[in-house]
């Protein structure tokens, strides 16, 4: 393991913290563009319709209107983010109650607003489609374009897929203990409190669109196909992005709009979309989940198998394939596995990627099948039933295709397990299953726990950063890296700095601009970047080190192993007041005496696919359930996460902090209702709750360090394991609690008490 | 209609003409160009928007500009001092409150009225005063003790009846 002893471990403020609790940092939607137009759009009333006719005349005449786009204004090129592509960027179908039919740019938004009131569109209304077995019948009407599907089943990548690893039939057939059940989740909005914006104006023969995007460069991608341009001539810069959660990918259509009309018009547009807007554009969609285990004599897992079906949405864009490997694979030993998933269109609003995305409802029933697995195999508790079972470093832990090709890195959840435990006081509280810890009248406290694995990044990823010094020593440290919210542009600079012997002080970031860094083809998904992005940030670090002593080898007349350097300082190792700082070395490229300095980090998910890092947790909670109210309270959470190394510690608890709430929230209140005919009746923080400051418990993060082999100074990514793990961990504190598995997210207090009352009949 | 209006913004006088259907986040942001303030819902509920005026939060999506003629108002850009951050604004920074930073003014302004009120919030003030601020981000733990911080850098580190 590398010794750190500048700047990584260290609980710094991140960056951009100062410009944000000032004002002065810039989101998308702060940018006000000389002479700029403000961009409108006209939505269906209709879940599933043709556009007839569209009419814009009377709307084109209003004063201060410079541009209208309706389909028959845009190329006609289809655009998706991964798989199949299957976004127009307007068509003459509408797949869901608010789809996009026509924008307007004007001079304001109010005038926008009122020429959207002046289009009018003839539909004929297509049968609607909001139930996944209707959907697949052979009559049922197409939703996705032709040249996308020929049915509503979406095949390709991360979609519709099924796996299979050993022999699954047999693996049940020689099971001495089998444990099925069905689990299933509503839809779940991001609810990033920034709503989505982009702006796009041209500048000579280039289209820059600023966005607030975390995954620019296949944006920029899209936009190029779309509009038939070269990459080079799309510049996708994005600003401060105001949270993403997975919901500030898969947004095509939008900067494509503003790029088109910006054309027209040659001045600046931009979108901001209103909260219920937001709300519309992209959700995790709803699922159901079988999952079933197979048990031997020994109390082994000899199978497991999930068959995962996806409410898709009029645009169907949720990953199914993090539900695999993560939960079926990279948990416990179980030598037969099948994984089974179909993603569905329906009527629904868009669905998309959600911190976890489909693993969330996939070990919310994995979580409580194992608790269950411990208990009715005569276990003390589940603790001792997951460390009995759970995945070993060298076992094999990934695919590619049907074949297990990766062995695990580093796995720290034993750790998880007994801090965590200790942290909620397990061994003094817990009483056994269906023994609450403490009833005072109606209210019961019950406790739970869950193990989580996820990945730390794909094994298909890659990404890169450069790192230049300048003549006065100081440095520009460039990625691809946007920052969400997350902190990692933070946590790269650190490692940057640790790697290169600069102080942190020393380096200015320049980040998330397609035309300046290197190419992050799928951008900040997947628990990314402690993994892959700080890792080139570490392997850029030691390309300018490298590049620094050959500079001052050549000074100090001495070979450049016999040097090194230190905050700023080089210094000969056998003889350290022999030193200069870098910028009197880099000076010296003035008097020809060293050479400009430029590193690079290029980096694939490391050592993939022989090798393959996954991040691991324990989750413990105390809940109290009121029998009478049905309402649940999270009276205390604790959260151990193995970190691989925590490069900056703060941050990696503000990430758990965040999660576990993220998760509480959206087990126990969150759910998008819709009405019969697609619409979305709470769209809005009103109706559409999370938790405030007032209903959330105080909880504590524990992090727990694995040393990954792989990782830039031991690190993982692992920020979307703590959502992950929430559901199951508190669905399993609840059983604790009144003895009742609720396999129906959220947990809502009408569930809990039509389940009480239907438990006494 | 347009209306004259002559709004303390920052201890700076603006005068002002505006349309009588135009919310103070509006002028705020597109009129004077104080983008701190933050559209996050249009509703009152996220609290993103949130401006003291005469000293007390309230949410400048929901509030007409043109009611507050001769009022005071301070928006995140107004809270340092000669360059000095207020105590509030250095505690989110050092205790890492601050994460996506879109909920951050509102979140930091909130705080600021709460200890002008209260020197010396319990945990669960704190939490009781924040319930009209969002944040997904950050689960307030940090946010919450960052609040709890600032009080004891604004008392001085003694504890106040």
């Amino acid at each position: 393991m590398d010794k750190v002893s500048q700047t990584v471990g260290k609980s710094i403020p991140r960056l951009g913290a100062y410009e944000k609790a000032t004002g002065s940092a810039k989101y998308t939607g702060d940018l006000y563009e000389h002479n700029m137009l403000y961009c409108k759009l006209l939505r269906s009333p209709y879940a599933h319709a043709l556009i007839l006719n569209i009419d814009t005349s009377k709307a084109e005449k209003l004063n201060g209107v410079r541009a209208i786009l309706t389909y028959r204004d845009v190329p006609k090129t289809l655009v998706a983010e991964d798989g199949p592509p299957d976004i127009p960027i307007l068509a003459d179908k509408v797949r869901y109650l608010g789809d996009e039919v026509a924008a307007v740019a004007a001079d304001t938004e109010e005038i926008a607003e009122r020429a959207l009131e002046l289009i009018k569109v003839k539909y004929k209304k297509l049968p609607t489609i909001f139930d996944t077995e209707e959907a697949l019948s052979p009559d049922a009407p197409l939703i996705p374009p032709p040249e996308t599907s020929k049915t509503n089943l979406l095949v390709g990548m991360g979609r519709t897929m099924s796996r299979d690893w050993g022999d699954v039939d047999k693996g049940f057939l020689e099971s001495d203990y089998i444990l099925e059940d069905e689990y299933v989740a509503g839809n779940m909005q991001h609810m990033a409190l920034e709503p989505k914006a982009y702006v796009a104006k041209w500048e000579d023969s280039q289209l820059i669109v600023w966005a607030c995007t975390q995954r620019l460069f296949s944006l920029r991608t899209m936009i190029a196909h779309a509009l038939n341009l070269p990459e080079n001539r799309v510049r996708v810069i994005t600003p401060y992005v105001g949270g993403a959660f997975g919901g500030k990918g898969d947004e095509p259509r939008y900067p494509l709009i503003a790029a088109l009309l910006s054309r027209k018009t040659k001045r600046p547009v931009r979108i901001t979309l209103t909260r219920e807007e937001d709300m519309l554009a992209r959700c995790r969609p709803a699922a159901k989940v079988e999952v079933k285990i197979g048990f031997n004599k020994d109390k082994a897992f000899n199978a497991i198998q999930g068959k995962l079906v996806i409410k898709g949405g009029g645009y169907n864009g949720a990953l199914t394939n993090a539900a695999v490997t993560g939960c079926l694979r990279a948990l416990f030993r179980c030598s037969n596995c099948r994984f089974d998933a179909r993603s569905i269109y329906t009527n629904h609003s868009p669905t998309g990627q959600l911190r976890g995305v489909m693993h969330t409802i996939m070990a919310f029933g994995l979580s409580q099948l194992v608790d269950k697995a411990a208990e009715e195999m005569g276990f003390n508790n589940p603790i001792d039933f997951i460390k009995k079972n759970r995945i070993q470093v060298n076992d094999p832990c990934d695919t590619i295709n049907d074949r297990f090709v990766c062995t695990l890195t580093s796995c720290g959840l034993d750790e998880c397990l007994d801090s965590g435990a200790k942290e909620i006081n397990w061994s003094q509280k817990w009483k056994g299953w269906k023994t609450p810890v403490e009833v005072n009248s109606s209210k019961r406290v019950g406790m739970g726990m869950a193990a989580i694995v996820h990945d730390s990044a794909f094994g298909i990823m890659s990404s890169g950063t450069t790192l230049k010094v300048n003549t006065d020593g100081t440095a520009e440290f460039f990625t691809p890296t946007a920052e969400i919210g997350t902190g990692a542009i933070t946590t790269q600079m650190q490692v940057a700095s640790e790697a290169s012997g600069i102080p942190l002080d020393d380096i200015y970031l320049i980040n998330a601009d397609s035309s300046l860094t290197p190419v992050d083809p799928f951008g900040l998904i997947c628990s990314s970047s402690a993994h892959l992005r700080a890792l080139a940030a570490k392997m850029a670090g030691e390309d300018v080190k490298k590049q620094l002593l050959d500079n001052a080898a050549r000074i100090f007349e001495v070979p450049p192993e016999a040097l090194n350097i230190q905050n700023g300082v080089i210094y000969v190792i056998a003889k350290p007041s022999q030193s200069m700082t870098i910028k009197s070395l880099m000076e010296q490229i003035y008097i020809g005496r060293a050479l400009p300095v430029i590193g690079k980090g290029i980096t694939s998910c490391p050592n993939y696919p022989q090798q393959k890092a996954f991040n691991y947790g324990a989750h413990f909670a105390m809940v109290e359930v009121d029998t009478h109210t049905g309402q649940i309270k999270v009276l205390r959470y604790v959260a151990a996460h193995d970190v691989g190394k925590a490069l900056n510690p703060s941050i990696c608890e503000a990430q758990i902090q965040g999660g576990v709430l993220m998760g509480i929230s959206s087990t126990l209140t969150e759910e998008m209702i819709f009405d019969d005919k697609g619409k979305v009746l709470n769209l809005g923080p009103t109706d559409y709750k999370i938790y405030t400051a007032a209903d959330s418990p105080r909880i504590t993060p524990l992090l727990i360090e694995s040393n990954d082999p792989l990782g830039p100074y031991g690190a993982k990514g692992f920020a979307e394991a703590p959502v992950v793990a929430t559901p199951g961990c508190l669905a399993n504190a609840i059983y604790n609690a009144i003895g009742i598995r609720f396999k129906e997210l959220p947990i809502t207090p009408e569930r809990v008490l039509e389940a009480i009352h239907s438990s006494k009949h | 209609m347009k209306q004259s209006i002559k709004l303390y913004v920052n201890n700076e006088a603006r005068e002002l003409k505006v349309d009588s259907n135009r919310t103070l986040l509006e002028v705020l942001r597109d009129d004077l160009g104080l983008t701190g303030t933050k559209y996050g819902c249009g509703d009152g509920e996220c609290g993103a928007c949130t401006v003291l005026v005469e000293g007390k939060p309230i949410c400048s999506c929901l509030a007409l500009a043109a009611s507050f003629d001769g009022k005071k108002i301070t928006t995140i850009e107004g809270l340092a001092t000669n360059g000095n951050l207020h105590p509030v604004q250095q505690s989110f920074i050092d205790n890492g409150a601050i994460e996506c930073g879109y909920c951050t003014p509102g979140m930091i302004l909130t705080a600021k009225a709460l200890l002008d009120e209260n020197p010396n919030p319990s945990e669960s003030e704190i939490r009781e005063y924040l319930r009209g601020n969002l944040c997904r981000c950050t689960g307030y733990v940090k946010i919450v003790e960052a609040v709890m911080d600032a009080a004891r850098r604004i008392n001085g580190g003694k504890k106040h009846g």
